[in-house]
């Protein structure tokens, strides 16, 4: 990110609506609504604000509601994910609530898919058919073997 | 007196006194014969986790995990008589024990009649002969088939002392997580941690040796603490170390509320499905790839950066807890209650 691309952003200050897509080379800060879709380095959603729509950017940082499809390198999500979301991301940060939030979630997740890391994003995008010639071939799960450390815990077996 | 003797008599005699919330002696109250609470400790759900189809992978060991057993107490806020009482029986229980004994042909035995003395005995013979140094020198010396059964007998055997051995060690983990375990106890856990140690030694069990040194010297660390409720930093240290470090497939996990059910670094579970009101951290991997939702109500889910999860989470109506660090790879479908 350049040097000139932080200092310049794009702010949507709350009571402001749009309806529209949004495409910068500058960093976005949502307060007001946004229906429509960004593509963008970086886009941060205020807890009054929200982004409904296509979300392209390398940093997806939310503490509002968002609803769409967000494609990104690292998300940090809080706030409220609203049904029929995808989130692709490399990396993704929720944390817990912290204690003085009055039993208040820090994140509230709708019927949404989560799609983070590249291995998993990879898997999902060539799916192996069971039983066809290339099942045995392409990369299926192994359990990684067994360490016998398990005795300890082993539930016990008295048979009588 | 052999170590299962000892086991024996410990879970099954009361202690002269107990340990009241504050630290202090009490006398215990006797049972009251036909007493609702009683009653109610009595017929404590059994299975915190059931196991409905549970298949070890590469391993010998029996891997039933210890969070299956601790957690299959069903339980909301456990009482002090839950607590203390490990073992309660229930007239079902004894029922179940009496089919057991029929349909074995050893149903002219009672378990009155010193048959679990017999029982304890034979496992202590069978723990000696195990342990005996000469006997398992013959075993690793020997490369014949012959030697390779034996060897595989007797490591089923050390799975069925640890799994003994262990019963103690879960019960005090689930005080632990009440947080109402104390410090006296370690004493005796740590002989029994040792000695499946030793056992696991002799049997070149590197890995678990390992292990349970590592558990062992928290247990040591927390010993060698003043206080004596375990609580704070050394509790969250036992609990970490005892975790499911192995692979489950095609099990079924009843989470307790208020319980905590965490997958080391090494766990992966795969066709699982974990349910309950509990608290699910995932250090290693979960990969529904079966009966879906995987996840099934669960209070909290956090998944630590090594962690992986594949598959569906079903949130209760009370909404669940999410909770993912950088670095962790999610296949996650969330569905809302139902």
């Amino acid at each position: 990110m350049s040097e000139n691309s932080v200092l310049n952003q794009t702010v949507l200050e709350e009571g402001t609506e749009i309806d529209g897509s949004i495409r910068s080379k500058c960093p976005i800060t949502v307060s007001g609504k946004l229906k429509g879709d960004v593509c963008a380095p970086s886009l941060t959603i205020t807890q009054s604000g929200s982004v409904c729509g296509q979300v392209k950017v390398s940093e997806f940082k939310s503490e509002g509601d968002i609803a769409g499809e967000i494609d990104a390198e690292s998300v940090e999500l809080s706030g409220h994910v609203s049904d029929q979301t995808i989130i692709r991301a490399s990396s993704l940060q929720v944390r817990l609530a912290q204690n003085g939030s009055n039993g208040k979630l820090h994140v509230t997740f709708g019927n949404c898919d989560l799609k983070v890391g590249e291995l998993v994003v990879k898997a999902l995008a060539k799916p192996v058919k069971h039983g066809s010639p290339e099942a045995g071939k392409k990369e299926q799960f192994k359990p990684e073997p067994t360490v016998p450390a398990l005795e300890v815990n082993a539930e016990p077996q008295l048979k009588l | 007196m052999g170590i299962f003797k000892k086991i024996f008599d410990w879970t099954t005699h009361e202690p002269p006194a107990d340990i009241d919330k504050n630290g202090k002696t009490a006398s215990r109250q006797p049972a009251v014969p036909n007493s609702p609470i009683r009653s109610m400790t009595e017929t404590l759900p059994a299975p915190v986790v059931s196991v409905t189809g549970l298949a070890a992978l590469n391993s010998r060991v029996t891997e039933l995990v210890a969070y299956p057993l601790e957690n299959s107490r069903r339980l909301g806020v456990p009482t002090r008589n839950q607590v203390q009482d490990h073992f309660p029986t229930s007239p079902d229980w004894e029922n179940e024990r009496a089919d057991r004994l029929q349909s074995t042909g050893l149903g002219g035995l009672s378990p009155d009649d010193g048959f679990l003395d017999q029982v304890v005995d034979a496992f202590d013979e069978a723990f000696d002969t195990a342990c005996r140094s000469d006997t398992m020198q013959t075993h690793s010396i020997s490369g014949s088939m012959q030697n390779y059964g034996d060897e595989a007998t007797v490591r089923d055997l050390f799975a069925q002392i640890a799994a003994n051995y262990s019963q103690p060690l879960k019960n005090f983990v689930f005080d632990l997580r009440c947080g109402t375990a104390f410090k006296d106890r370690l004493e005796f856990l740590r002989s029994s941690v040792q000695m499946i140690g030793d056992a696991a030694a002799k049997m070149d069990l590197a890995q678990a040796v390992k292990r349970i040194t590592d558990f062992d010297d928290v247990l040591s660390m927390a010993q060698a603490r003043p206080q004596r409720l375990l609580e704070g930093e050394v509790r969250g240290l036992i609990l970490d170390s005892y975790q499911i470090e192995s692979s489950l497939e095609k099990c079924t996990i009843t989470l307790g509320i208020g319980t905590t059910l965490t997958i080391g670094p090494k766990g992966v579970l795969t066709g699982c499905q974990i349910i309950g009101g509990g608290e699910i951290v995932v250090h290693g991997k979960f990969y529904e790839n079966g009966v879906s939702p995987g996840i099934r109500d669960p209070s909290r889910l956090i998944v630590g950066k090594t962690g992986v999860v594949s598959g569906a989470v079903q949130q209760p109506l009370s909404l669940t807890q999410f909770a993912f660090e950088h670095g962790c790879s999610l296949s996650l479908r969330i569905l809302k209650a139902q």
